[in-house]
């Protein structure tokens, strides 16, 4: 167990080497000078620093994704069961499933999926 | 390592100056180049045409970023301008284009990985040193002061959502990849969503240049009000050509760039309406109504207001043509086509009706001479001293009305689906 276990190590060792020296020897140069570094901004010089605060504006899109998401979760544990409990469970399911739409129609309402 | 780099396919950045639109087109489609969207991914410095002497210092600034081994390359038929100093720069002339001797003495300079060109230019010194001062090291007194790294923090803005956030200034342009050449933009953004349009600038400086000499698709409608013989052919094929390329570069902004080098190929080949419509049936069966639909639009009252021409006016509903004063274009049936909308959409079916157009044009009466002067982008006009002006420099007005509001990527569409030439607008 000891040595497949170290074998493994070894082999994810190696591969990371591997992958960092081929990057090294093929990856094109680049001059380490602070005008090499410059960012490109379509020929423009940039005029203000980079932090900047932004309305993430696709934020309830993303909450509504996740949230319908994790429903998914209780599907599986019912699906588990499904052909022993049989018409009973789908019945079940169906309710579960008919929440949820109306919950997607009320976002939809809502403008929930508008990515602004 | 070195001979698999030379066989494949460079890389280029263009660098479009005086009359080197319809040779960087050349590059694009015969398959030599590979544009690229920044330079620091490119190979090669692909200079076209002159490059006004104002441009020196950013030609200089960009050649600096690309990754070794690079060279520059300078095609045209006069003088370098602003890429002369380049070291190593290759010179050849558009006769050049398709030669392998070019293309060889391109790879020796870039393989030479000891000559100047793959040597750092300017100095190493930080544009914008750290100053280190303040509690978080910004430069100044808290969160907003001071200036990390040399360069001040954005100001605030109040947003359509009333929250207030940094309003970023932003250049679009001189050298954006797809669009005008020269045209840059400074826009004030908030996240991805432009709030104002602080400055409009064209890059080329005032010239007293002939458009003829700048761009072919101008050259039939600027012998016309130089009073010489044209066909209507020769006027329609200019514009059939002039869209068709318009058409492949608002493409390759949509992403379907395999798409748009068969619209580039097609500019190149003789007229065939039947082509042409397969051709534009597979560019809209592609998505490209969701694409550009409800995006950049123009009412027919701002066109009016901003004296807008050409497919531009047209496609906000003002049918203003000069064609339809002219006898052999009347004899020939032309009716002024126009669209309803004026946002990217109707800009795009606008273009597409005016080559399907000019096809059955060309078939019904190619062979009549031609009175009217309406190039592709809309009518040129004399400015005294027997100078022609275009249509780019009244379509520029439309920049600052209808961007603010836009999304990043509806605002770079826009403004390339308005088919500005900045070299057209320069002219005195």
């Amino acid at each position: 167990l000891y040595i497949t276990a170290l074998a493994f190590a070894l082999l994810g060792v190696l591969t990371g080497l591997t992958v960092i020296v081929a990057g090294r020897a093929l990856a094109r140069r680049r001059l380490e000078t602070a005008p090499a570094r410059r960012p490109f901004e379509s020929g423009s010089d940039p005029a203000v620093h980079a932090w900047s605060r932004y309305h993430v504006r696709f934020l309830p899109y993303a909450l509504i994704f996740i949230l319908f998401d994790m429903e998914m979760v209780f599907m599986y544990p019912w699906a588990v069961v499904f052909f022993d409990v049989g018409w009973k469970a789908l019945a079940e399911m169906g309710m579960f499933i008919t929440i949820l739409v109306l919950g997607i129609l009320y976002a939809w309402r809502e403008r929930g999926f508008d990515w602004d | 390592m070195d001979r698999l780099s030379a066989a494949a396919r460079l890389r280029g950045f263009p660098l479009v100056g005086w009359g080197g639109e319809e040779t960087w087109r050349h590059l694009r489609t015969n398959g030599r180049i590979e544009p690229t969207p920044a330079p620091h991914d490119a190979d090669l410095l692909v200079c076209l045409g002159a490059l006004p002497e104002s441009w020196r210092s950013e030609v200089v600034k960009l050649y600096e970023t690309l990754p070794l081994p690079r060279a520059a390359v300078h095609f045209g038929d006069e003088g370098g301008g602003a890429c002369e100093g380049l070291p190593g720069i290759v010179r050849a002339t558009t006769a050049d284009l398709d030669d392998g001797l070019t293309w060889s003495r391109i790879a020796a300079a870039r393989g030479d990985r000891t000559a100047a060109n793959n040597r750092p230019l300017l100095e190493d010194r930080p544009p914008a040193p750290w100053r280190g001062i303040g509690p978080h090291g910004q430069g100044g007194e808290g969160m907003m002061g001071g200036k990390p790294y040399g360069r001040p923090m954005a100001m605030t803005a109040e947003d359509p959502d009333q929250l207030t956030l940094d309003d970023v200034p932003t250049a679009l342009g001189p050298f954006f990849p797809g669009l005008p050449s020269g045209l840059r933009l400074v826009l004030q953004v908030q996240g991805d969503r432009v709030r104002t349009v602080t400055k409009v600038e064209n890059r080329f400086p005032p010239s007293e240049r002939q458009p003829r000499l700048l761009e072919p698709t101008l050259a039939p409608a600027a012998a016309v009000l130089a009073g010489e013989e044209v066909t209507i052919a020769a006027l329609e094929q200019a514009r059939l050509r002039a869209h068709l390329n318009w058409a492949a570069n608002l493409l390759a902004f949509c992403g379907l760039d395999v798409l748009g080098k068969r619209f580039a190929r097609a500019a190149t080949a003789p007229p065939d309406a039947g082509s042409l419509r397969s051709l534009f049936g597979a560019a809209e069966r592609a998505c490209l109504r969701f694409l550009l639909q409800g995006v950049g639009r123009i009412s027919r009252d701002a066109a009016e207001r901003r004296h807008l021409v050409g497919p531009l006016a047209r496609a906000s509903g003002i049918a203003r043509d000069a064609r339809a004063e002219d006898p052999a274009y009347a004899a020939a049936g032309f009716t002024c086509l126009t669209q309803r909308d004026g946002d990217c959409w109707a800009r795009w079916c606008q273009r597409r009706d005016e080559c399907f157009q000019a096809c059955a044009l060309i078939e019904r009466a190619g062979a009549r001479l031609a009175t009217a002067p309406e190039a592709p982008g809309g009518a040129l006009r004399r400015r005294g001293a027997g100078r022609l002006a275009g249509a780019s420099a009244a379509n520029l007005t439309a920049l600052e009305e209808s961007l603010p509001g836009l999304e990043w990527f509806a605002a770079v569409l826009f403004v390339a689906s308005l088919g500005l030439d900045m070299q057209e607008a320069a002219l005195r």
